[in-house]
């Protein structure tokens, strides 16, 4: 299979030690860092009071008072870039649903039927969190479903569609989209997210169908 | 004696500063070695995807690791992050082919296609060169980074029905043009 090929290419572009501590170093040389304050503004505060000293001498004793009555700067700490979670970032490919459940920890579901055609079946864990199962018709995904244990829209679909329906299905309410079908539906059950999307839209009815397959 | 209290908490701010930038610093750094350890690879197969440079494509990860730590945006999530900075690799890429017209510069990296650069991924590397930038870039995230059309139409800033369409046009043009030594299907 050719695209393996380029695949296999592309695996062998990789960034090396040296790249990668010429880039840091590059970006720690970019400016990024916190902005670099001049003489003045570092010393300047130290220098203001080493005058005010000098003044208050000349002045005398009677501006002292003027001074005592007065309150120290208050210290503002800049705003920090907050430091991002580390998170694994690993995909296993798994042989079916149960696999995928026991290295997420919840049960995946998966449909016994399908309204489209398709070759194979392909089952992911992806991230250690989500579950993301294909039908593959050739080489090209035409479908997914993916199950997290989540608050999150996991679809990954941010597109805008001509059509956004609510329908319910038995106790579920689910998020449809699409145009003149549904090509991609969102919904949670029992702390579970699913989105389910395919590249050829489907009905209501079949919609239906599968997402109560699904929730069986 | 109040004065050099007053000193003093001047001197204490100016610290409190320095602290607070040093924090700054570290978290940037942090943030850079994280993104370059974990996306690295990904932005610079795709840089290199358009500009067929080894050299242009490290320019690239390299100015899409400052934008990123620039704008030192918050994500929903490692989806929303990656497919980010894709976003951003691919728009850098394409103003890169633009200014600099090298889109037909640089062949196959000896160090990486080693002694192999005779035969596949030669024959292969120049077959995806031959096909469009807007057929090769969605070729590439469809097949190697695993997006589904859906996901490479919002990061690319283009209509679906056109990215399945260039998907479909890359394919069969692949095909095309590889009948003879490949058995595409």
């Amino acid at each position: 299979m050719i695209l393996s090929k380029y695949d296999e290419y592309m695996e062998k572009i990789c960034v090396t030690e040296e790249m990668r501590e010429r880039i840091l170093d590059n970006i720690g040389k970019s400016g990024l860092n916190p902005r670099k304050r001049s003489f003045f503004s570092r010393y300047g505060a130290y220098l203001a009071v080493a005058a005010a000293c000098v003044a208050l001498t000349i002045v005398g004793s009677t501006a002292i008072p003027l001074i005592i009555g007065s309150q120290p700067p208050v210290v503002q700490t800049e705003t920090t870039i907050p430091s991002d979670v580390q998170a694994v970032w690993d995909i296993t490919e798994c042989g079916s649903a149960e696999e995928v459940s026991t290295i997420l920890g919840f049960t995946v579901k998966e449909p016994s039927t399908v309204p489209f055609e398709y070759d194979s079946v392909s089952y992911t864990a992806k991230f250690g969190e989500i579950s993301e199962i294909q039908w593959i018709r050739g080489e090209v995904e035409v479908a997914s479903l993916r199950e997290a244990n989540t608050d999150d829209d996991i679809s990954g679909d941010y597109n805008s569609y001509a059509v956004t329906d609510e329908i319910q299905i038995e106790n579920i309410i689910v998020t449809a989209k699409g145009s003149s079908g549904y090509c991609l539906a969102v919904w949670r059950v029992g702390g579970i997210s699913y989105a389910f999307s395919t590249d050829e839209e489907i009905s209501e009815q079949q919609l239906k169908e599968l997402i109560a397959d699904i929730m069986k | 004696m109040r004065l050099w209290l007053m000193f003093a908490a001047v001197a204490d701010s100016i610290t409190a500063k320095d602290k607070a930038e040093s924090d700054d610093l570290r978290n940037i750094n942090l943030r850079a070695e994280k993104a370059l350890d974990r996306y690295g690879n990904n932005i610079l197969r795709l840089a290199y995807s358009y500009l067929h440079n080894m050299s242009d494509a490290e320019d690239i990860l390299q100015e899409t690791l400052i934008r990123f730590l620039q704008k030192a945006p918050n994500f929903e999530n490692d989806f929303h992050e990656k497919a980010w900075l894709l976003k951003v690799t691919a728009n850098l890429s394409k103003n890169r082919i633009s200014y600099n017209k090298k889109r037909d510069y640089d062949e196959l990296n000896d160090e990486i296609v080693g002694d192999d650069k005779n035969d596949d991924f030669a024959f292969v590397w120049e077959a995806v060169k031959q096909l469009p930038p807007t057929q090769r870039e969605v070729i590439h995230l469809f097949y190697h980074e695993g997006y589904t059309s859906a996901e490479i139409a919002d990061m690319l800033s283009r209509n679906e029905v056109t990215v399945r369409s260039d998907l479909k046009r890359g394919r069969e043009r692949l095909k095309l043009i590889l009948k003879e030594a490949y058995d595409f299907e």
